[in-house]
């Protein structure tokens, strides 16, 4: 068994969602057929925008620097 | 929401919330990421329905009148006669899919855990950010390699803190957040100037004097950490604004809420991260919310600042962050 998300160049996986990326742990029985399925989706380009990039963070993880010019 | 006439009221839009201070109140614009000072007089007045028709005094219906304008001319609130028709924003509904939502992870000169492992950890946790702190100098060879773990990981944002040498040029950082689309800040310490570098409309090149040698650099509290977004606020509403869901790997190897903390809950070469997890004492740093520490409980800052846990004024685990000079009873940064 496959999962879709092997199929994607390690360094295009950038450009995938959180979701997407997720697919990896989830195996699937025919691959074949789930290609098929997403090829013949209906796109959004909203969601496909938004899903996809790396996003920048809502915060500051730590608050090591005392002051930016 | 104030009734300014029959059927007519006037409304903050849903994402500027006030936040009242013991001394002043702010209005947040969770969209704009800004927020505007505001008397206490103000939120109070903005808190119950008002009827300029009953304010029989008429310099005071024209005071309220002013500010309401000077309100809306900012884009904060509005006038409409359906006031049903604009809810509140729901906080209390949980969005996050990660189980943790953001990691720090530190090297030194005498580390060696092991980076692709724990990011294939943390991408079985859904982490979506990752911090890197680098305290001593490293090759750019090493760097790349660390970039690469993250290529079938589920973050979506890191940032990384460098010391400062000889590859680590303005060049190079430009090349290297353009091969790594994830990569959104690059902090160089030990540099000899202060630079910030805007590359791109996602990404930040900062270069600064501070010496950052280890963990305990950690914990500073100003005004450039102010966060107002929707996000960081229904955090600080119920969680803790900088451990909430988050786990951290020291310099040394050891799993901890924050590594400028004593508390270790394993190591990483024998650890799993879930498995720490499972431990209500590591999860309860998450939970200390800034309504439950003095001081910040009064303060106007207090759902839009970053808390410390790991440096506070004294040994009650609720008192304020030590590295907070902010009194919100003067409302002066000493």
């Amino acid at each position: 068994m496959k999962t879709y998300s092997e199929l994607i160049k390690d360094t295009d996986r950038t450009y995938y969602s959180l979701n997407f990326l997720l697919a990896e742990f989830e195996f699937t029985e025919n691959l074949e057929k789930k290609i098929e399925v997403m090829n013949n989706s209906i796109h959004c380009d909203y969601f496909e925008t938004r899903d996809f990039k790396p996003e920048p963070y809502y915060k500051a993880i730590s608050s090591c620097i005392k002051k930016f010019e | 929401m104030i009734k300014i006439k029959e059927n007519l009221f006037f409304m903050l839009y849903a994402c500027c919330i006030p936040v009242k201070g013991a001394k002043r109140s702010i209005i947040c614009d969770l969209q704009r990421d800004t927020f505007t000072y505001v008397t206490n007089e103000i939120f109070d007045m903005l808190n119950r329905p008002i009827s300029l028709d009953k304010i029989k005094d008429s310099a005071e219906k024209n005071d309220v009148t002013a500010i309401l304008n000077y309100l809306k001319e900012q884009g904060i609130g509005f006038y409409t006669s359906n006031p049903e028709n604009f809810p509140k924003i729901d906080f209390a509904s949980n969005d996050f899919p990660e189980i943790v939502k953001n990691a720090i992870i530190d090297f030194d000169k005498n580390s060696d855990h092991n980076l692709l492992s724990i990011v294939e950890q943390l991408s079985e946790l859904r982490c979506s950010a990752v911090e890197l702190r680098f305290f001593d100098e490293i090759s750019q060879d090493n760097f790349t390699e660390y970039l690469s773990c993250f290529a079938k990981s589920t973050v979506r944002a890191l940032k990384v803190v460098l010391k400062y040498s000889e590859w680590t040029t303005i060049e190079n950082m430009d090349e290297i957040l353009f091969d790594n689309k994830r990569l959104r800040k690059i902090v160089i310490h030990h540099s000899s100037n202060t630079l910030s570098q805007k590359p791109n409309t996602q990404s930040r090149i900062h270069y600064v004097t501070d010496q950052i040698k280890d963990a305990y650099h950690c914990g500073n509290i100003s005004p450039y950490y102010f966060i107002s977004n929707i996000s960081f606020f229904k955090e600080a509403l119920t969680s803790n604004t900088c451990l909430d869901k988050k786990v951290c790997v020291d310099s040394k190897g050891y799993i901890k809420n924050c590594p400028a903390m004593d508390t270790s809950y394993g190591h990483i070469n024998t650890t799993k991260l879930k498995d720490c997890l499972n431990n209500e004492q590591f999860k309860k740093m998450w939970h200390i919310q800034k309504d439950d520490i003095e001081i910040c409980k009064d303060c106007e800052f207090r759902y839009i600042c970053t808390d410390c846990r790991a440096f506070i004024t004294n040994d009650n685990l609720f008192s304020k962050p030590k590295k907070c000079n902010y009194d919100p009873y003067e409302n002066t940064w000493n």
